[in-house]
Parts: C-alpha cells; sequence; structure tokens
C-alpha cells in the first residue's frame, strides 16, 4: 500500500516534468517522514494525484525552459472551454491572459504534457475564494477576462504518467479563434443597434419642432455610436491577437 | 475541540506557518518530519505532510530556505532544509509584523473583555 502510493508519486512527478532524480529524493524524503511519524501516506499528504499537484510548482519544469514554446491565442466566450482543452491536450500550458486578453501558452517541445481546463464566473472581490475553494482538487488560476476566471490542471493529477504526449503537435497558425455564435452575435448587435436608431428616426417626434427632434435624435444616435464603440473596443482589445 | 474551533485554528495557523517552518531553522537546519514535531511540541497540533511539504517547497522556490538531498548511512535519505540569508531578514521582518499585529489583536480583545 505505502510502496503503491509513493510509486504512483513519483510518476506522477516524473509525467509532471519533474527530472528523475529529483522525484526519487523528493519521494525518499517523503517515505522517510511516513517511516518515521508511523502514518499511511494517504492520510499524512493526501491522495497521491493532488499532491502531486500542489508538489510540482517547485520542479525545475515549471520555470520555462529556454527551449520552451510560446503561443498566444485567443477565442470567443462561446467556445473558449472547447479551444483551451483541445490545446490543453496538445502540450499547451496556459500561464497568464495578456493585456490584449490573449491566452499566453506555452509548451515544452521535448516533453509536452496534456492539460486540462476550467471556466469560472466570478463576482468582483471572489476570486481568491474561488481559487480556494477549486485548489484542493488541483486547479490553479491561470488568468481573468472581465468577470471570468480561467483554471488549469495538469492532466498528470488524473492521468498520471499517461499525460505525457508522445510528440508535440505542430503549433498552430492561427491566433484567432471566432466562432460562428460569436460573429452572429456581433451581427445580431450590430442589427439591433441600427433598427433602434432607424425606428427613432422614424417615429420619434412626429409633431415637434424640427430642432428638439434633431436635437434628441442626435443626441441619441451619439449615445448609441459611443455604446457601439465601447462595446466593440473592448472586444477588440481583448479579443484581437 | 468544535469543528468551527478547529476550523479557526487551522486559518490562524495558514497565515503564519511559513513563518513557523523558518523559526523552526534558525537553530540550523532541519528536515520535513523533524520540522513538524518541533511545532507539534511547541502546542501547534500535528501538522500533516500534506500541507508542510507544499509550504518548504514555497519557501525554497522564494530563496528562503536552501534544501539538500542527503543519503544517510543507515535507513532513508532525507532532505535537509537550511535557512538562507533572505530566510533570516524575511523571518525577522515578518514576524515583527505579526507581534505587532498580534498586540493590536490583544488590545481589542482585553476592551471587549472587560
Amino acid at each position: 500500500m505505502t510502496a503503491d502510493y509513493f510509486a504512483d508519486l513519483a510518476a506522477r512527478l516524473r509525467a509532471a516534468g519533474v527530472p528523475d532524480d529529483e522525484a526519487a529524493a523528493t519521494v525518499d524524503d517523503l517515505a522517510a517522514h511516513v517511516a518515521e511519524s508511523g502514518t499511511d501516506p494517504e492520510d499524512e499528504f493526501g491522495p497521491a494525484a493532488e499532491f502531486a499537484a500542489v508538489l510540482r510548482p517547485s520542479a525545475p519544469a515549471a520555470e520555462p525552459g529556454p527551449s520552451d514554446e510560446t503561443w498566444r491565442w485567443t477565442a470567443d466566450a462561446f467556445q473558449d472551454r472547447r479551444m483551451l482543452n483541445r490545446f490543453g491536450d496538445e502540450g499547451w500550458e496556459v500561464e497568464r491572459i495578456d493585456g490584449a486578453g490573449r491566452f499566453v501558452s506555452r509548451r515544452d517541445p521535448e516533453r509536452p504534457q496534456r492539460w486540462e481546463y476550467r471556466r469560472e464566473t466570478v463576482l468582483p472581490g471572489r476570486r481568491a475564494a474561488l481559487a480556494a475553494r477549486l485548489a484542493p482538487d488541483g486547479w490553479e488560476p491561470c488568468g481573468g477576462w472581465v468577470y471570468y476566471e480561467y483554471f488549469k490542471r495538469p492532466k498528470a493529477a488524473t492521468l498520471g504518467p499517461g499525460a505525457e504526449l508522445p510528440a508535440a503537435p505542430e503549433t498552430p497558425a492561427r491566433h484567432l479563434f471566432w466562432s460562428r455564435r460569436f460573429y452572429i452575435f456581433l451581427a445580431g448587435y450590430a442589427l439591433l443597434v441600427a433598427v433602434a436608431v432607424a425606428a427613432w428616426f422614424l417615429l420619434g417626434d412626429p409633431g415637434g419642432d424640427g430642432f428638439t427632434g434633431g436635437f434628441v435624435g442626435g443626441a441619441l444616435a451619439g449615445a448609441v455610436l459611443a455604446t457601439i464603440i465601447g462595446v466593440a473596443s473592448v472586444l477588440l482589445r481583448n479579443r484581437r491577437p | 475541540m468544535t469543528t468551527m474551533a478547529a476550523d479557526r485554528r487551522a486559518s490562524w495557523l495558514k497565515g503564519v506557518l511559513d513563518l513557523l517552518v523558518l523559526a523552526t531553522l534558525t537553530g540550523g537546519e532541519s528536515y520535513g518530519y523533524e520540522i513538524a514535531k518541533r511545532l507539534a511540541d511547541a502546542g501547534l497540533g500535528q501538522i500533516k505532510g500534506g500541507t508542510l511539504y507544499p509550504v518548504l517547497n514555497r519557501l525554497e522556490e522564494a530563496g528562503l530556505v536552501s534544501a539538500e538531498f542527503r543519503v544517510a548511512d543507515r535507513g532513508p535519505g532525507r532532505r535537509y532544509y537550511h535557512l538562507t540569508d533572505d530566510g533570516r531578514a524575511t523571518l525577522a521582518e515578518q514576524s515583527r509584523l505579526w507581534l505587532a499585529f498580534d498586540e493590536s489583536v490583544r488590545a481589542v480583545l482585553a476592551r471587549g473583555d472587560r
């Protein structure tokens, strides 16, 4: 039982990119701990998968290596989770979301590891509590965008050594992944605004003196235009490659 | 101890465990189990390896402790932790802050006691 636990832990650490001798030393050290305390390893350290995931950050592999590939990309909110998991399966680890809203991802071309992702909606001030709630399951925050918070977890935490990819698939040539639904959403939004503006000019203020209608119409059109520019600039700033 | 009291104690410990670990190393190097034992002997309760080793990892990553794995003549090898100069400076600074915080807490609680 004890030997199984440590064999599993060592395999998971190696799968997470910890060098063999480092993983062996860690496991020896922990085995010495339970030998001395007389406790059961699972009681002492928790499930091997979760423990390996929290021990991993100190591993040298967690530091960006000189040969690591970096790739920045983005996707709209309709399909970001699907794309994250797709690229996570190709070995891409999201490190952060940059100022332009792109997922800054890296991959070790020699020993690519698979990653999984989840997205949570979060209220202001609740990020830390959310991260604390997900941490026991091995989820680590990897960036936020407006009210979304993204989390990553190495698949080694659930699959063990099987999470290492035999080879790194090619880096995608694209950087922008907008879905049809997103284009439809944008078109629908533009249409709605256009209809609202047209309705105002056609139906609004029929008995007015011309000046009021013109003034209010102009003010409204200006406000609508400002809204469109505002929404578009946020979308473009945050979502363009 | 009630669950609520245990939870509260756990969150107190969470805020100060890294300092306690650094403090156990001021007298010289030590290893995981010995650090846990010293803290338990000091009345802080049993700190599980699942909590302690990630803290040691973070301290090492931050350069506050250095670690060296040594194979023992008899028995299994162990990773020994040593306080670095940065660790010593951080411990001194953070201990001052903690003690100031502790003093404020005491003052407020003492007023509430009357």
